[in-house]
């Protein structure tokens, strides 16, 4: 046995047999005489004394450097983990969240020269297993193969046949939920309970117990947007006009630490009607119009840049147009619909640098949504109609190019729609453009949920769902908020109460529940918002109540008064879900 | 709702559970992946998300987090998914470099000198070793790393890097040649100091 002969090349301080005598004795094996002969050798040998004992200063060196890196280690605990997980998924891993990514279970049982068992992300392979897999089957057949992966894989997401998620552990749930606040904007304004709060209100997740209260300038008419970011609450309070109808009160912009609730800045905007609040590398963004200090002016619109810190303005952006919806950031680049042109502003400093037209057929935008995904801007616009026609009224669906502006399709969802109100930005998932309709016929009263899954490379149809609900017997403005998209569910609310699971990949209902304690009563058209959904749980406000059901299969988990804050254009309430603390 | 408990495998003897995951193995787990990647952030960040998909294995059951006493195979488990992110995170970063949030990550690290060891023994040291792992392929080092932190076998190694028992072997003896040479270069460094 002729062991003692390395491939490896020999250092001049050690002995030719010393690598292969080392390896012998680190072996787990029986005694052998080979053993025998390689420790003696290692025993009597002087270069090989040398070397090890070399080699022992140096592993122990290199024990004292991991050592010293040990004591830099993070101290996770379990219910740091537990929230990061339910609340976090990896970036390009959306396919396999919530722990749907398979264990190397092969670990325990394969064979060491096995290739499988390697973690089911493709980016997360070894590259020496791509360059093996290259080399077996031939670099044309290897590319072939990874093209038909690829495009199968991409068929899979587009025609929805990911598996359905599975249902979360209630255990599970209530390890998230306890490390999480829910923040829910409340009013009293239309509030019928006692019980109930005004202002931006943080409930505990896993009961709904009050855990704060932001008070909320107390002026009637007001709505409420607010960002989270870092332990700060940034607020936008739009008190509107007054009962003076010659004044106005400009929104006011406002940050305050949420560890003990201590103000840190407040500003005032010249405008008393704000889109949504950005929050982006430091910087808050909001579009603008109708001037404060005078008269209604149509002319005064602009896109403010605020820094988060202190309030300070970074830059104002002037607009030929108003603002038709909020922004939104990608990159650097702030993107923004006005009249009839998209616009992209630098930003750091606001600066145009591309505006494209779009495909409007002449049709005025009267409010437009976007949504970023996947280098596309996808916008759902209103139209309104050009003639007077109420059949001229619609809602489009674009994609533009983040790069240029071109438009790379566009379809229309519907007409004869009541154009005043929304829509809300699209909802961009695994390939799949979620946009909702509820569409008010001048020539009926009914409105029907339209849930709508447009293919995201071309805007095909993939799948339609239409509410069975239908006409709840309630007047004026429908439900348009947009759907909640979280593990291969879709969650969307209906009018009259209805909260509704559907299955992302056919859009088949999978449960539905009425959260609405007062059914039929309720006259006010939000009576229930968006959903969010984390922790194994669906929170919605309805009919003035927060309400937490388990998003396995709508089980109710509790209930806190809430009444619904209504947003003016642009500031659609909105729930956020964070970790405590 | 009822107060949440710790998540544990539920078996009748001796059940493991992820906090006692967590306090074996998230040092060791960091130390790996941060000389691996050489990026504390990144490092820690690896670690995050190594231990939320090992969270979501266990509330699935899903191998190996499915039996309660094999804490060997778990941590297995973990050093195979950090080694992947690890290698994924060095292959981006061949592509793009990200700045760390922390520019002052790593001068923040403190150095803390044996007793009786001279501090700028402990700096060279340091420096030395770490720039002998930077030269090694990410394979090698985690060879050495995962022998030397957790004291692998070979065959554990090849089934944690996906490779065979006998180019584990060798990748061991190659990283252990290269951190040999770095320590002898320092000290040659050191007595050639006047």
């Amino acid at each position: 046995m002729s062991r003692f002969t390395s491939g490896e090349p020999e250092s001049p301080q050690t002995c030719a047999r010393y690598a292969d005598a080392i390896a012998l004795l680190d072996e787990p094996a029986p005694e052998t005489p080979g053993r025998i002969a390689a420790r003696v050798h290692l025993a009597e040998c002087q270069h090989c004394l040398r070397e090890r004992q070399t080699l022992a200063e140096a592993s122990a060196a290199l024990d004292r450097r991991l050592q010293a890196l040990m004591t830099q280690a993070p101290t996770f605990t379990e219910e740091q983990i537990a929230t990061r997980a339910a609340l976090f998924r990896r970036a390009g891993d959306t396919a396999s969240a919530d722990g749907r990514r398979e264990a190397p279970a092969a670990l325990r049982t394969r064979p060491a020269t096995s290739a499988q068992g390697k973690r089911s992300a493709p980016s997360s392979a070894p590259p020496h297993a791509w360059r093996r897999a290259l080399s077996a089957i031939g670099g044309a057949a290897a590319m072939v193969a990874i093209i038909a992966l690829l495009v199968t894989t991409l068929t899979g997401h587009l025609l929805g046949r990911l598996p359905s998620r599975q249902g979360t552990s209630p255990s599970a749930t209530a390890v998230s939920l306890n490390a999480m606040t829910v923040y829910a904007p409340c009013t009293n304004l239309w509030g019928r309970q006692p019980n109930e709060l005004p202002g931006l209100v943080a409930f505990r997740a896993s009961d709904g117990v009050v855990e704060h209260v932001y008070p909320s300038t107390p002026v009637a008419e007001g709505a409420q947007a607010a960002v989270f970011s870092q332990g700060i609450v940034y607020r936008l309070t739009l008190p509107g006009l007054t009962a003076d109808p010659t004044a106005t009160l400009p929104a006011t912009l406002s940050a305050t630490r949420i560890s003990d609730h201590t103000p840190l800045w407040s500003v005032r905007t010249d405008a008393i009607y704000t889109s949504s609040l950005l929050l982006v590398n430091g910087v808050l963004y909001l579009g603008t119009w109708w001037d404060s200090t005078g008269a209604f002016d149509p002319h005064i619109h602009a896109i403010y840049a605020f820094s988060a810190s202190d309030g300070a303005l970074r830059w104002k952006h002037n607009l030929a147009s108003q603002p038709n919806g909020p922004p939104v950031a990608r990159d650097g680049v702030i993107y923004v619909f006005a009249g009839q042109t998209a616009l992209a502003l630098r930003a750091s400093d606001g600066v145009t640098i591309w505006q494209a037209p779009t495909p409007t057929s002449g049709q005025q935008i009267i409010s437009a949504w976007q949504t970023v995904a996947n280098g596309v801007l996808y916008a759902y616009v209103s139209l309104d109609t050009p003639n007077g026609q109420k059949d001229d009224f619609g809602v489009e669906v674009f994609a533009l190019r983040l790069s240029d502006g071109a438009t790379l399709w566009h379809v229309r969802l519907g007409t004869d729609i009541f154009p005043s109100q929304g829509p809300f930005a699209p909802v961009v998932a695994d390939g799949v453009v979620y946009v909702r309709l509820a569409p008010v016929k001048f020539t009926t009263d009914q409105y029907p949920l339209q849930l709508f899954a447009l293919r995201a490379t071309d805007g095909a149809t993939l799948w339609r769902y239409t509410s069975t609900h239908g006409d709840t017997g309630q007047k004026g403005i429908p439900n348009i908020y947009p759907p909640a998209v979280a593990n291969d569910v879709v969650y969307v609310t209906e009018d009259g109460g209805d909260l509704t699971a559907l299955s992302a990949s056919d859009g088949h209902m999978l449960w539905s529940v009425n959260v609405d304690k007062t059914p039929g009563q309720d006259t006010y058209p939000y009576s229930i918002q968006s959903p969010a959904v984390a922790g194994g749980a669906v929170f919605v406000i309805s009919d003035h109540t927060l309400v937490a059901v388990s998003a396995r299969d709508g089980a109710p988990l509790w209930q806190a008064g809430c009444g619904v804050m209504p947003g003016q254009e642009g500031t659609a309430p909105q729930i956020v879900v964070e970790p405590r603390g | 709702m009822q107060e949440s408990t710790a998540q544990s495998l539920t078996t009748a003897q001796a059940p493991i559970s992820f906090n006692d995951v967590l306090a074996e193995t998230q040092r060791p787990l960091f130390a790996f992946v941060a000389s691996l990647v050489s990026d504390h952030e990144l490092a820690r960040d690896i670690v995050q998300d190594v231990f939320c998909d090992a969270w979501r294995a266990m509330q699935r059951g899903a191998p190996p987090f499915d039996a309660a006493d094999d804490l060997p195979a778990m941590r297995r488990w973990l050093f195979h998914a950090s080694y992947c992110d690890a290698a994924s995170a060095l292959r981006r970063g061949a592509l793009i470099r990200w700045e760390p949030l922390d520019a002052d990550d790593d001068a923040r690290e403190p150095i803390r000198s044996a007793p009786g060891r001279p501090f700028e023994d402990t700096v060279a040291e340091r420096l030395a070793l770490d720039a002998a792992l930077a030269t090694l392929r990410p394979e090698d080092a985690a060879c050495l790393l995962l022998s030397a932190l957790q004291g692998f076998t070979a065959q554990e190694i090849g089934q944690i890097i996906d490779a065979s028992t006998e180019a584990t072997k060798k990748r061991l003896a190659r990283a252990k040649r290269r951190v040999r040479d770095a320590y002898i270069a320092l000290n040659r460094d050191e007595e050639s100091r006047p």
